[in-house]
C-alpha cells in the first residue's frame, strides 16, 4: 500500500512546492508592459519624428485600460502625436522566427512612412537580423499606401525576415488608411 | 586521493577531463543552436550553470526522500522549476538575452547534462560535492560555448561582442555562423580538446576509452549482460 501511496504523493508535493515558488517568482521578476508607454518606445517615437506629446490609445475593458489594436492581430498598440499627427504603430510580426519583429513604424501628417524603430529582433544574428539596419528600413520611408512595398528588394540571405517587414510595412499602411479619423478623434 | 584533492577534483574534473560538451558530447542542440555570438554562449552557459548547481544541491538534498519509482519524473519538475525561475529573471532583466535565447532557454530542462548529472551524480552525493560538481560541469559548459561563440562570431560576423574586427568585419565568413560551420567548428574544439588532454582513438571499446566510465563503473556492462 505504501509503495503505491508514497511515490505519487511525494511528486504531488514536489510540484505544488515548485508551482508555489514560482507564482512567487513571477510576481517578483516580470513586469506587464502591455499598454504601458515605456521609456524605450518614447525613445523610438523621438527617432522617427523628432520630440513630441506621445499617448498610446487605450480603451477600457472590464475596468483595466488596455491598448487599442482595431482589431489587427500583429498591431500591439498604437501611439500618438495628436498636435502634430504623428502615428506611430507597435508591431510584432513573423519573420524567419515566429514574432522575430518587434517594432514601431511611423507614419507622418502626410500618410507615408517616416521610419522605423526596432524595439527587439530575434531573427538570425548576421543573416535576418540585417533588416534592422538603417540602410535597409530607410528604404521604405516615403512610402504611401499607393505605393507598392513589394517593390522593395529583399535582403540576401534574409528572405524571410525581409518578407515579414514588408507585411508589417503593408498592414500598417492599411490601416492607417482605414482608421485615420479614428486615431486622431 | 586525500579528501581535499577529491572536492577539488569534483570540481575541476567538468573543465576539461569530462567536459559536458566537448568529451562527453551532451547538450548537443543549445551547442550549435546558440552559439552565434560570444554573448550568446556566455548567457546560455551561466543559465544552465545556475540550474545545474541548484537542481543538484535540491536533488541531492531530497535524495532520501524522493522514491525510486517517481525519481525520474521529481527530478524534471525540479529542473523544469528552475529553468522557469531562470526564464523569468531573464524575461524581467535582461529581454535582449531572452530573446536571443529563444525556446532553448525553456528546453535547458530536457538538457541531457542536467539530468545526466542529477540521475549519475547528485542523487547519489552529499551536497556539497553534488553543488561542486554542478560547479565545474556549469564552467566547462560555459567555456565550451564561450570558446564556440567567440569563434563563430570573428570568423562569421567579424565581430567579437559587438566589437568590429578590421579586415574580417568587411569580409565575414557567413558560414560560420550557419549550422554547417557550428560543426565544423565543434569538431575543431574536440579535436584540440583531445589533443591537450593527449587523448587517442580507442581500438576497441571498453571503458579504458570511455569518458563515462568514472561515473559509471562499469555499470553498463552489466546491463548489457542483464
Amino acid at each position: 500500500m505504501k509503495s503505491k501511496v508514497l511515490p505519487p504523493l511525494v511528486l504531488t508535493v514536489i510540484c505544488i512546492v515548485v508551482c508555489g515558488l514560482l507564482v512567487i517568482a513571477h510576481d517578483a521578476a516580470v513586469k506587464d508592459n502591455t499598454g504601458v508607454l515605456t521609456d524605450e518606445m518614447k525613445k523610438g517615437c523621438n527617432e522617427i519624428f523628432g520630440e513630441g506629446k506621445f499617448e498610446m490609445l487605450t480603451e477600457k475593458k472590464d475596468k483595466t485600460a488596455e491598448p487599442m489594436t482595431f482589431g489587427y492581430k500583429n498591431i500591439n498598440s498604437v501611439i500618438t502625436d495628436k498636435q502634430n499627427e504623428n502615428c506611430a504603430v507597435e508591431m510584432t510580426c513573423d519573420g524567419y522566427a515566429k514574432g522575430g519583429l518587434h517594432l514601431l513604424i511611423g507614419i507622418g501628417s502626410d500618410g507615408k512612412i517616416k521610419g522605423m524603430y526596432f524595439l527587439s529582433i530575434g531573427e538570425t544574428p548576421g543573416l535576418g537580423a540585417k533588416v534592422a539596419q538603417k540602410e535597409y528600413t530607410d528604404k521604405f520611408t516615403g512610402l504611401s499606401a499607393e505605393d507598392d512595398v513589394e517593390e522593395v528588394d529583399n535582403l540576401t540571405a534574409a528572405t524571410y525576415s525581409s518578407k515579414g517587414l514588408k507585411k508589417a510595412c503593408e498592414e500598417v499602411l492599411e490601416f492607417y488608411t482605414v482608421h485615420k479619423r479614428e486615431i486622431f478623434a | 586521493m586525500s579528501t581535499n584533492n577529491k572536492t577539488l577534483y569534483e570540481f575541476t574534473k567538468g573543465i576539461i577531463k569530462e567536459n559536458p560538451v566537448l568529451v562527453t558530447l551532451l547538450g548537443m542542440c543549445p551547442t550549435l543552436a546558440v552559439t552565434v555570438l560570444a554573448e550568446n554562449g556566455i548567457g546560455m552557459g551561466l543559465a544552465t550553470t545556475f540550474v545545474l548547481v541548484c537542481s543538484n544541491a535540491v536533488i541531492s538534498l531530497l535524495k532520501n526522500i524522493i522514491p525510486k519509482a517517481v525519481r525520474l519524473p521529481c527530478f524534471i519538475v525540479i529542473i523544469a522549476g528552475f529553468v522557469t525561475f531562470i526564464d523569468f529573471l531573464m524575461q524581467g532583466y535582461l529581454p535582449e538575452l531572452h530573446s536571443a535565447l529563444g525556446v532553448f532557454l525553456q528546453l535547458i530542462t530536457v538538457n541531457c547534462i542536467i539530468l545526466g548529472r542529477a540521475e549519475a551524480f547528485a542523487s547519489r552525493n552529499s551536497v556539497g560535492r553534488s553543488v561542486l560538481d554542478g560547479l565545474g560541469m556549469g564552467l566547462g559548459f560555459t567555456l565550451a560555448l564561450f570558446a564556440m561563440g567567440s569563434v563563430r562570431e570573428i570568423l562569421g560576423l567579424g565581430s567579437w561582442f559587438g566589437m568590429k574586427i578590421p579586415f574580417l568585419c568587411d569580409r565575414p565568413m557567413t558560414i560560420f555562423i550557419m549550422p554547417a560551420g557550428g560543426f565544423f567548428v565543434l569538431g575543431c574544439l574536440i579535436a584540440l580538446v583531445n589533443k591537450i588532454a593527449g587523448r587517442k582513438p580507442p581500438k576497441e571499446i571498453s571503458c579504458e576509452s570511455c569518458p563515462n566510465a568514472a561515473m559509471c563503473k562499469g555499470q553498463c556492462k552489466v546491463e548489457e549482460g542483464a
